[in-house]
Formats: C-alpha cells, structure tokens, sequence
C-alpha cells in the first residue's frame, strides 16, 4: 500500500491531465454538438495553440497566463476559418468526407508546425515554475494549481454562456434541431462558426496549459486528440457534463496505471476503458438514445 | 447489358492485361535497383489500399489500418527470424492479423463513420504505444538485434520458383519484385472476385443503407465481419510481405501516416472501386518517391496533406471517373450507366 501522501501527489497530478482531457474534449464536444462533425484534427488544433502560446511568449515575454487568452482568440480565429472554407464545404457530402478532411488537415498543420517552429522540444517557462504550494507533507506546484483552477473558471464561463445569453440559447437550439432552429431566425452558419470558435479556443487553452507544464513538439497534439476522442465516446458524443466526468476519470486512472503498472499501459488502460463502455453501453455514459 | 457495355467491358479487362503485359516486362527493361525498390513499394501500397478499399466497401472505413499492417509484420518477421520458412512465416502473419481483425470488428460491428474512425484510429495508436513501450517485448522474441527493430530475410522464391519467370539472367533484387507482383495480382483478383460475389453485393447493401439491407434478409453483423476479416488479412498479408523484405521493422510501421496512405491513395483513385486503389497508389507513391528524390522530407507531407483536402473539397470520387470517360470515349459509349 502506498503511503497517502503518494496517492494524493497521483490524484493531483491525474486531475490536472484530467483537467487538459476535460478543455480538448467539451471543445470537440461542442462543435459535434452543434455541427455533428467530429473533427479529428483536434489534437493539432492544441499543437497550435501550444505553439501560438510560445510563440508569442519568445517574441512578448509576457506572462504566459495573459499569453494564454491571446493565443486562445488567435486559434480561435483560426477554427472559424477552418471551419468556414474547410468542413462548411463538405457539409452533407457524407461523414466519409468529413473525416477524410480531417485528416488532410492533420496533415498540414502537423507539418506546417515543423516548417514554423522546427521539431525541436519547447517549453513555455511559467514564471511560478519554481514555487509549489507546501502542505506540509505535499508541495503541489502553483502551475498545477492554476492549471485546475482554469479549467473550472472555463467550464463555469461556458456554462453561464449557454445558459444566460441568447447567443447560447441559440447555439444549444441549433445543436438540438438545427431545422427547427433555423426557422426561429437563428442563422446556423454563424452557429457553426462559433462552435467551431469555441471549441479551437478551447483546445487552444488546453495546448498552453500543456505547453507550461511539460515540453512539447510538433507531434504533441495527437495522442490527446485521441484521448479526447476516446473521452467523448466514453461521455457520451455530445453530452458535456459527459465530457468532463469522463475527461477527469480518464486522467486520473491514466496516471493510477502509470504507478501501479507502468508507463506503457497508459494508453492502453484508454482503450480497455473504451471497450468496456462500447461493450455496455455503447451510446456513453451519458449518451442518449441514437 | 447492352453490347456497347460489352466493349466497355472488354475495353477495361484489355486495359488490366494491358498493365499486367507490362508488369511482367517491366524488371527485364530496367534494372535498375532503385526503380526495382520503387516498383516493390508501390506493388506494396496497392494491396494495402485494396484491403483498405475492400472495408470501405462494406461502409467501414478505418482510420487505423496500419495496426494490421504491423501486426502482419511483426508476426512474420519473428517467425522468419525464429526459423520459419518464409510461406509459413507470412501466412501466420496474415493470420494473426485476420483474427485481431475480427476482435476489433466484433468490437466496432455497432459503430458507424465516427465511432468506427475513433475507435480504429485509437487502435492503431495504442498497439504503437503498446509495442514501443514494451521494448521487452521485442527484445525477449528475438537476441538477434538491438531494441531498434526487427529483421529477417524474406525468401523471394516463397510462392513459386517453378513459375519459370525466374531466370539467372534477372538480378537478384527483380525476383522481388515478382514476388510483390504476384502477390499483388492476387489481392486484386481476390478483391475483385469478391466485391462481384454475392458476398459483395451484400456489403455494398450495408452501406447503402444498413437498416434496409437488414430487412431484406442482408445478416448485417456476419457481413460486416467476413469485410473485417478479409480486410485485415490483406493487409496482414502485405505486412507480413513488406517487413521481412524491408530487413527493418519497428513501431514506426502503425505510424498515423502508414494508416492514411491507403486513404490519400484510395480516394485519389476512386473510393469504392477495384481500381481505385491500383491507379491511385501508383500515381501518389510515384509523386511520393519522386518528391523524395527531390530531397522534399516535411513538405511532401504537408503537399500530400494539401492532395487529400483538395480531392475532398473538387475531386471526390477521385481520378477514376476520369478515366472511366476515357475508356467510354475509346468504346465509343456515352453514357456514364457502366460502373467501374
């Protein structure tokens, strides 16, 4: 039996990762919520974001927690234009179309990163890099702590938007029947727009959350892609509240197995959780009827 | 069918004798090791696609076909390396692949489009994960090399050295590329045989509309895995090819990018068609190796990932029709009505 204080240093450091799971996730969430499109490239969207945040750290020196809403707006940017003239134009073709788009975007973006910025490692340093938190037995670094803390204000802002403004209203509409949303006045491609917005931001956060606390390269971006997939199916596909449930659990098991087994069986115990789900419950655990 | 789409037939199957003529004439015009090398590649990449195409033809597209591939390939190399006689070594190869083909089919029989694109894409991801994290793994089934991979040597007479092609007077390295060639021909007839089987008016039912297919009578989960099976066996059966040829294996064989290739190069040609995948995998492998020459290492992946949204966004059903109205033009049909 490990000593609790190990437990406890685990559980922290589970919830964080959980945490980076839970941005990636609810962003992907939400923009198949809305436009029933999975976008695969998710992953290098947060590659993106990482670099964006680096980026502009090299050339402003600012704090990386400012950086941090600067470089969400700018890949938000991004995701609209992505959207805009990639996934719009293929919309209705076929899933087949969508995903196989996704893919050629993986493509450019991974590769476009190493023409960018080289495939050496980066890290975005945090100007609390040293401090940790000391609870007596414990110390937890601040960055983990604002890592957690972030996530939760986000979750919080977004739920408040979809919850109070019209705007969210709208967006929840359009995701539930995009018809019936259109003939109440609301224009869906500014929905899908936004979704896709929202979600790049998000996956945006999440890459400089990672960026301050772990180096990173070009190629970073595509095993939490899929461990966000696999958090959304295990969620349920489209159901938020799923998305951050599972994203924590996921996170949290995720780094239980690395002290228990070993590190080899991260990935692993992701897909073993995913088949027990498919095998029960295919729909998710939160996930309706489909 | 009318007698013009008897020509147009005949225009297609004069077409592939055509290109086989030349296949087996090629090795005795160019003996050239890297044109050899190229020419093995591609053969190569056309079974992998027509395996890749196969599944798409049941409506199941993986995203993570390069698992199989590895699979393959692992498992005949340490056959191979272990002692055991080429033939057998691939068979079991193709072998294994089938059945975890079949695990993962059982396990995706339920999914559709997304749920079936994550759950094959995080398969691949996870059996490289699995494999390069388990260096032990590799190091305790062979003493032979070091943790960076595997090799064996492929016996390139393993499927027949009576043909009588092989002849003293062609360099070692062309019986390769008979090898590859045969094996090649073989999958593509295989696929062919099968997709205008009753079997695969079956698979082109489920896709068309799976609920309906159901109803008529269509046992949708056995079709979906005898697609899965056949699927992953070619493309365990290129693998097992490929690696021992190669000399090298390592996790990098269930990279990302040997799960998209068949994709890039199945649209390219035309999804969904027999040959789709042949034109495609040649045109993109050639561009491909050609881009290499030209000392282009990130940008031929950033160009091929450029080729894929562009054919998504303008060029969907890929290069195939195009060459389908060349064929009517040369049979003088006009109407587009004969599928390819």
């Amino acid at each position: 039996m490990a000593e609790i204080t190990t437990l406890l240093q685990i559980f922290i450091w589970g919830l964080t990762a959980g945490c980076i799971y839970v941005l990636i996730a609810v962003g992907l969430n939400m923009i198949f919520g809305v436009m029933k499109v999975v976008n695969f490239a998710h992953g290098e969207i947060m590659m993106l974001g990482s670099f964006t945040s680096f980026w502009l750290y090299t050339y402003t020196g600012l704090n990386p927690y400012v950086i941090l809403f600067i470089s969400m707006i700018l890949v938000g940017i991004f995701g609209i234009i992505i959207e805009r003239y990639g996934f719009r134009k293929v919309l209705g073709t076929g899933k087949l179309n969508e995903i196989f788009l996704s893919l050629g975007l993986i493509y450019i973006l991974q590769n476009a990163a190493v023409k960018l910025w080289t495939d050496d490692i980066r890290k975005i340093d945090s100007p609390f890099s040293s401090m940790t938190l000391d609870m007596g037995v414990l110390n937890i670094p601040y960055d983990r702590l604002i890592a957690i803390a972030f996530t939760a204000l986000v979750l919080i802002c977004l739920y408040l938007f979809l919850i109070k403004t019209d705007v969210g209203r709208a967006l929840r509409a359009t995701s539930q029947n995009h018809e019936a949303a259109m003939l109440m006045g609301v224009n869906v491609n500014h929905m899908y727009m936004l979704s896709f917005g929202i979600g790049a931001a998000l996956a945006a956060a999440a890459g400089t959350v990672t960026g301050i606390l772990s180096p990173f390269n070009p190629y970073m971006g595509t095993i939490p892609g899929i461990m966000a997939f696999i958090v959304i199916i295990i969620g349920g596909l489209g159901s938020i509240p799923g998305a951050i449930i599972a994203g924590l659990m996921l996170g949290l098991v995720q780094n239980f197995t690395i002290f228990y087994f070993g590190g080899a069986w991260k990935e692993a115990v992701a897909f073993v959780l995913l088949i027990i789900v498919l095998a029960i419950k295919p729909t998710g655990l939160f996930g309706g009827e489909r | 069918m009318t007698g013009t789409q008897h020509i147009r037939t005949y225009a297609m199957y004069l077409a592939y004798l055509f290109m086989v003529v030349i296949g087996l004439a090629l090795p005795m015009a160019i003996t050239d090791d890297f044109f050899n090398r190229v020419m093995v590649l591609t053969f190569f990449f056309i079974m992998f696609s027509t395996s890749w195409n196969l599944l798409a033809y049941s409506g199941q597209a993986s995203l993570g076909h390069a698992a199989f591939l590895g699979i393959g390939g692992f498992a005949s190399t340490i056959l191979i390396i272990n002692g055991a006689s080429s033939i057998i070594g691939v068979l079991v190869g193709a072998l294994a692949s089938s059945l975890v083909g079949l695990f993962l089919g059982i396990l995706c029989v339920r999914l559709k489009e997304w749920f079936l694109g994550l759950v094959t894409f995080g398969f691949a991801i996870i059996m490289a994960a699995i494999v390069n994290e388990s260096s032990v793994f590799i190091e305790s089934l062979n003493g032979l090399l070091g943790a960076t991979g595997l090799s064996g040597n492929l016996d390139p007479h393993m499927l027949g050295g009576s043909l009588g092609i092989y002849s003293p007077n062609i360099v070692p390295r062309a019986h390769y590329y008979y090898l590859f060639f045969f094996a090649m021909v073989g999958t593509i007839l295989a696929s062919h045989v099968i997709i205008r089987s009753k079997i695969g008016f079956a698979f082109a039912a489920i896709r068309e509309n799976q609920a309906e297919a159901g109803m008529m009578g269509v046992d949708i989960t056995r079709y979906k895995l005898i697609a899965f099976m056949i699927s992953t066996f070619m493309a365990g059966f290129a693998g097992a090819l490929f690696a021992p040829y190669n000399y090298f294996i390592n996790p990098e064989i269930f990279s990302i990018h040997n799960s998209f290739m068949p994709i890039i190069m199945t649209i390219s040609g035309g999804i969904g068609t027999i040959g789709g995948p042949i034109i495609g995998a040649l045109v993109i492998n050639l561009v491909w190796e050609q881009m290499g020459l030209w000392g282009m290492s990130i940008d031929r992946l950033l160009i091929l990932g450029f080729i894929l949204v562009l054919e998504i966004l303008f060029l969907p059903r890929g290069l195939m029709p195009l060459i389908g109205k060349l064929l009517n033009k040369v049979s003088g049909i006009t109407s587009r009505d004969m599928p390819l």
